[in-house]
């Protein structure tokens, strides 16, 4: 299918799909009425997209390249991607030739500005055979309004990529982002998520697991105070076996912040040998946040090994006690725990210079 | 000046339970004690009150480190006047690097930023004495860590922070003889002129490698009697049996 009649389809999907309520399950406790989404084909994008790129690999604004809308296709029945996938202008395209190893990192940063404005950043990796690189992307800017954002992952077999994400986005913004990745025969996903910006974010994380001996690794963490709201969604897609997903989402809430985490791991019949474990923990600050959390199995196969859990929590008198008898005041012994609680999922960006600029973010949101 | 740590009259309880009930101890800096006592008799609750712990209440009497009553004090401010508690169960906290964490509170006791170096030069000298490996600095502080390990890690917290007043809590619980042996040269090291020491066990075979000057005896929540070291051989060989009997 064209970009013109892909286009057509998903506009024509948006308008079909009815807004989410706050019955849906997903929703739940989430108030949209701040979401304006009238006349919104008509209203000025503006996001600017800066590449900085690697020896050996493309790296180019987006236009039809192919396979565009094969892991996020045009009907994907989701109003906002939808909405994206009729109205993008701006967006990028990576491809990593097979077997060539990026020897430095790869840098997207898709930038929101403007007052009451729309943006539909899309993007598209291609890691042929054998090809391993770093991205770090990053969606950031003092826009405000609305932002939905696509990103088709896929790697091809014995692929490696290091995908460091982050949202950064101010206060105005209403995300609603979608990111889904196909992995191979022997590839292998290494993925951080960071999410820190918007006033009302929608976080869709996605792997389908499509060829054996295919790995992925999903660390995501999530710092959200004042009245932000976090809904994360996240699926593990085992369509064969021996095929090994493991997903850690990290929050933490202050003030009257909200998430509502809901993760499906979905193995299917016949694949045998898959390893799947999910877990969400939540660091709960204040006594005013909501936080909830949801997992679902979907499984088929009777032979896998599937772990999956889930926490809400506040922070170890115990051990504050500790760090305070070592001389920390209460203030830098919270904040101290608050990090470590967000550590395991840091400690996972292999890009040193990210991984200061995740740990600055977090500082700046704990430090109040 | 007054360099002394003085206990008056203590009385705190844990919930609605009373179980210091008026105890009375005088530490002088160079001075090195032991506090002895069966279980329940109010070792933990000591430790616990001395360095502020909320879960305890102390109801009457001072703590006076220097002539000051600290009892106002909360737990960091205790700590930076050079207070220090070796836990009998050190808290685990993972996500925290031991050395990162270590780094925190030396800045905290010192009340300023230090040079990052020195520190680090410090810190290598400190891993010598009591035989710890280069890695276990960089692990998540206590996480995993043997019974061993942890009181290792308290005696390098004590040695880098160089408290003036130190408070052992059954440091020898859990200790096989090896360990035992490095952590009371590593506190043999520190003991001096500059030092006040309180020991807190039940059994004697710390006070085989640091020799007290002075030994306590604590039977429900007061000091019943005092001596020197013979006194911790004399209770070895009896038991507490010994003087609970005699009360």
């Amino acid at each position: 299918m064209n970009l013109d009649a892909q286009r057509a389809l998903a506009w024509q999907t948006y308008q079909r799909l009815p807004l989410p309520s706050r019955r849906d399950v997903e929703w739940q406790r989430f108030d949209l009425r701040a979401l304006n989404l009238n006349e919104i084909e008509k209203r000025p994008q503006s996001v600017r997209v800066s590449l900085n790129s690697a020896p050996g690999v493309t790296l180019v604004p987006l236009v039809d390249q192919q396979p565009i809308g094969r892991a996020i296709p045009p009907d994907e029945p989701n109003k906002f991607a939808a909405l994206a996938s009729a109205l993008w202008r701006h967006g990028a395209f990576l491809r990593v030739p097979a077997g060539h190893k990026a020897d430095r990192p790869i840098e997207i940063t898709c930038e929101f500005t403007g007052a009451n404005a729309v943006a539909f950043p899309r993007t598209l990796i291609v890691l042929e055979p054998g090809a391993e690189a770093t991205l770090v992307q990053q969606f950031t800017g003092p826009g405000d309004g609305v932002h939905a954002s696509l990103t088709e992952v896929f790697l091809e077999e014995g692929a490696r990529l290091h995908y460091v994400s982050f949202q950064n986005l101010a206060p105005g913004a209403l995300d609603f982002t979608l990111k889904r990745a196909h992995v191979a025969r022997n590839a292998e996903i290494d993925w951080v998520v960071g999410m820190f910006g918007g006033s009302l974010t929608r976080y869709d994380v996605q792997c389908i697991m499509d060829g054996e001996g295919g790995n992925s690794f999903i660390y995501g963490a999530g710092v959200v105070d004042d009245r932000q709201q976090l809904a994360q969604f996240t699926r593990q897609h085992h369509r064969v076996g021996h095929t090994t997903s493991d997903l850690l989402f990290k929050n933490v809430l202050r003030d009257r912040a909200a998430t509502n985490y809901a993760g499906i791991i979905k193995v299917e019949k016949n694949a045998n040998g898959t390893n799947a474990y999910q877990s969400n923990r939540n660091l709960v600050l204040d006594k005013t946040v909501q936080c909830d959390t949801r997992p679902i199995l979907e499984i088929e196969s009777h032979q896998l090994r599937c772990t999956h859990g889930a926490t809400v929590g506040r922070l170890d008198e115990n051990q504050l006690y500790y760090l305070r008898t070592r001389g920390l005041d209460d203030t830098t012994a919270r904040n101290v725990l608050i990090e470590a609680f967000l550590d395991p999922v840091l400690a996972r960006i292999q890009v040193e210079s990210v991984r200061q600029e995740f740990a600055e973010i977090i500082h700046r949101k704990v430090l109040k | 000046m007054n360099e002394t740590f003085e206990i008056v009259d203590l009385h705190a309880r844990i919930e609605e339970r009373e179980i210091l009930r008026g105890l009375n101890l005088t530490i002088r800096k160079g001075e090195v004690h032991a506090i002895m006592g069966p279980n329940g008799s109010g070792k933990s609750t000591l430790a616990n009150a001395i360095m502020g712990n909320p879960k305890y209440e102390v109801t009457a009497g001072e703590i006076r480190l220097k002539g000051e009553n600290i009892l106002n004090l909360p737990t960091e401010e205790r700590a930076r006047k050079g207070l220090f508690l070796a836990f009998q169960y050190p808290c685990e906290v993972p996500g925290v690097r031991t050395a990162n964490f270590l780094k925190l509170a030396c800045n905290a006791r010192a009340g300023k930023e230090l040079d990052t170096m020195d520190f680090y030069d410090k810190l290598q000298e400190k891993m010598k004495v009591l035989d710890i490996e280069e890695k276990f600095v960089r692990r998540y502080l206590n996480e995993g860590f043997s019974g061993g390990e942890k009181k290792r890690n308290e005696i390098l917290q004590m040695l880098m922070l160089e408290p003036e007043f130190a408070v052992l809590d059954e440091t020898d619980s859990g200790l096989d003889i090896d360990a035992l042996k490095i952590v009371c040269e590593g506190v043999n090291k520190l003991r001096g002129p500059d030092i006040g020491i309180l020991i807190i066990t039940h059994y004697e075979r710390m006070l085989r490698y640091i020799t007290p000057d002075y030994v306590h005896i604590l039977v429900e929540g007061r000091l019943v009697r005092s001596g020197g070291p013979e006194l911790a051989a004399h209770l070895e060989q009896f038991g507490y049996d010994w003087i609970t009997k005699k009360q």
